[in-house]
């Protein structure tokens, strides 16, 4: 039996129309809106584990697959599959769920809460589960201490770095152990042994937990971390390197997902 | 998610709403968060306000008596209450004008008023003042100025045969104020007089009626003119008219030359004015302050989620459900109104003593707005009802804004 890529993008294409949509029952332009197209005939797999870089100059698509990846969006055409789940099926509502679920995202622009404390902000999806207030305050506290921002916890966004925020936004992402990690730029703000720091987290979260991450950046360092990397350009794919084979789960790992968290689940 | 899961869930959303709260209130947003507050603040004040007075209006004593149809009393320029100028001008001649009215088919009984303060003594020695009201007793005249008049015999016997009776009905005031009961003696002192006399208090008003708290003394009208020396022209205040014949005014009025006839449509306005404006000002003031509690935090609320948009398709991106996003701003709204509602009350209170003070030091005597328990649980309910009215705007906001697409934008 086959096993199916944990993402499935098949054909994929997202346009926009420009300025906008536009209300018919107020306008009296019958020309046709010009459309601009992101992102055109996308066709890639994710295994779970792998780690797939993003590159590209701006307006090559980057951002626009991630958001498709994530299920932020849905595609003008095409398919993305989720362990074999068609994405666009979703409603809405299903859709809010299977982030939480299974996708953790590191804006580029962070997204922190700015009326909430660190702590708070990375525990949020935890309150979203219903998990109790010991274990989220546990878990978003260990994160925030992997990540260097021990003596940080208590401190709101705007008390706090850019490279800081960052970091609160990597934890935020990581807290639910997701199965699949989404992240823009997650290095841009960063201090290089702070960004080698964030990275090597990633590689163990790939591989302790055999999570999927997407990383999108204009840094090849950064991107040096990936096993494959996606070139893309104009809304295509222009090249798909392999960098390193995806390493095997260690079953033994100390991150390792609880069964209580997956019974939840 | 099981029972215990949605309960640690919603209380970690209210305690994340909280938070967010108190710092938009004190640090993020403290301009817009006050502004609401203040609006429904603004709005519950002047509805405790004017529903207060509105209850005032309602426990106000009124000297008017139920079963009477018309008044005669004399032009006069001032606002006072008849009942309290004793120095107004009388009527002459009262008790054959009453008997030639009482004689009248069309009419049940007619009797003068007279009021004046007297000093009653009791045999223990204590003395206060009262008002004495003097009346020309009937078996269906029951009651004067929120006192009974159960008790006084029928048809002024000193008048009729020189029978001095030394009957008085006491309301509740003036017995708790005397320490009198029933049976008591007590003694009138009235330098006019020239004599002391004794009265028995035959009836104590049970204090049922809203102006029983005054000290009014009920008594036959020429016994009162007898030590007030309003015997010599048989003077009276006001006549007393009960009838049902609406074409009776025109002939009331042309009994005294410069007199004024109260008819039962101008005491049932007053009836109006007691039970039921009241209600009318209260409804009014509530929908007022809905319609404008709402609209406020509607307007604040609609700016509110226009600028944290962004932060609503974070919410909504990191997998926070649109029913939870809806949660956090609809406790947040709740919170607000209800602070606002407190505010509300605490100022509406603080209007009602004020208009209270004003009222006293230009028109009235008494308290005119009412700073009863209800009227500040009212506040406090229409407060609830403005955050309550605003959530299906709120609804309609967060399906049209800070959807996850829109995250990043």
């Amino acid at each position: 039996m086959t096993r199916l890529p944990l993402i499935d993008c098949v054909n994929l294409s997202r346009s926009y129309r420009q300025g906008g949509s536009r209300s018919r029952w107020f306008s009296r332009d019958t020309t046709e809106t010009p459309t601009v197209t992101a992102l055109s005939n996308i066709d890639l797999q994710i295994e779970r584990g792998e780690i797939v870089g993003c590159a590209g100059p701006s307006g090559s698509g980057k951002s626009t697959l991630l958001h498709l990846l994530a299920g932020l969006d849905t595609p003008t055409t095409g398919t993305v599959s989720f362990d074999g789940t068609d994405l666009s099926s979703l409603s809405d509502r299903a859709r809010t769920r299977h982030r939480l679920d299974h996708v953790g995202i590191v804006f580029q622009h962070f997204h922190l809460l700015e009326s909430l404390s660190a702590r708070a902000n990375v525990a949020l999806p935890l309150v979203e589960l219903g998990r109790p207030k010991g274990e989220r305050r546990e878990r978003a506290t260990e994160l925030l201490e992997a990540m260097g921002l021990g003596d940080r916890i208590t401190h709101r966004p705007t008390q706090l770095s850019g490279g800081e925020q960052q970091r609160v936004a990597i934890a935020r992402a990581l807290v639910t152990e997701p199965d699949l990690v989404i992240a823009d730029e997650p290095t841009g703000e960063l201090d290089t042994e702070t960004g080698k720091r964030v990275l090597k987290r990633f590689r163990a979260v790939a591989s302790d937990l055999n999570t999927a991450v997407v990383i999108a950046s204009h840094d090849e360092p950064t991107l040096a971390i990936a096993d494959r990397l996606v070139r893309m350009r104009d809304g295509r794919i222009e090249e798909i390197e392999v960098l390193s084979e995806p390493t095997e789960p260690q079953q033994s790992s100390p991150t390792r997902k609880s069964p209580q968290s997956k019974q939840e689940r | 998610m099981g029972l215990f899961a949605i309960v640690r869930r919603s209380l970690g959303l209210l305690g994340v709403s909280f938070r967010r709260t108190y710092v938009r209130a004190t640090q993020t947003a403290p301009g817009r968060t006050w502004l609401s507050v203040g609006g429904v603040a603004l709005a519950v004040g002047l509805m405790v306000v004017v529903t207060g007075i509105g209850v005032g209006i309602a426990t106000q004593s009124t000297v008017y008596s139920e079963n009477v149809d018309y008044w005669i009393s004399p032009e006069t320029d001032g606002g006072s209450s008849a009942l309290v100028d004793a120095d107004s001008p009388q009527f002459g001649s009262v008790h054959p004008t009453a008997a030639k009215l009482t004689a009248t088919d069309s009419i049940t009984y007619a009797s003068p008023v007279l009021q004046q303060p007297i000093r009653l003594e009791t045999a223990s020695g204590g003395a206060e003042y009262v008002v004495a009201v003097g009346i020309v007793g009937h078996p269906q005249f029951s009651d004067i100025a929120d006192t009974t008049t159960v008790g006084l015999t029928p048809g002024d016997p000193y008048y009729a045969n020189g029978t001095w009776t030394g009957e008085v009905v006491l309301s509740a005031g003036a017995a708790e104020l005397l320490s009198a009961s029933e049976g008591d003696v007590v003694n009138v002192t009235r330098p006019q007089a020239g004599a002391e006399r004794n009265f028995s208090v035959v009836t104590v008003d049970p204090g049922t009626q809203s102006g029983s708290q005054f000290p009014i003394a009920v008594m036959q009208l020429s016994e009162l003119q007898a030590i007030t020396g309003g015997d010599v022209n048989d003077e009276a205040g006001q006549i007393v008219v009960s009838s049902t014949d609406p074409n009776i005014e025109p002939m009331l009025a042309a009994i005294y030359p410069r007199s004024d006839v109260s008819t039962r449509a101008g005491l049932n306005t007053q009836a109006i004015f007691e039970e039921e404006l009241p209600l009318a000002l209260s409804v009014t003031s509530a929908i007022i302050a809905i319609v404008i509690g709402t609209l406020f935090v509607m307007t604040t609320t609609g700016l509110s989620v226009a600028s944290d948009r962004g932060k609503l398709a974070t919410l909504a991106a990191i997998g926070i459900s649109r029913r939870t996003r809806f949660g956090l701003l609809a406790s947040e709204i709740l919170t607000i109104t209800a602070v606002g509602g407190v505010v509300g009350v605490v100022l509406g209170l603080g209007g009602i003593r004020l208009t209270n003070i004003v009222a006293q030091q230009t028109f009235i005597s008494g308290e005119v707005a009412s700073a009863d328990p209800l009227v500040i649980a009212f506040g406090f309910v229409i407060s609830g009802v403005i955050g309550l009215l605003v959530l299906p705007y709120l609804a309609l906001l967060l399906s049209r804004v800070g959807r996850a697409r829109e995250v990043g934008r």
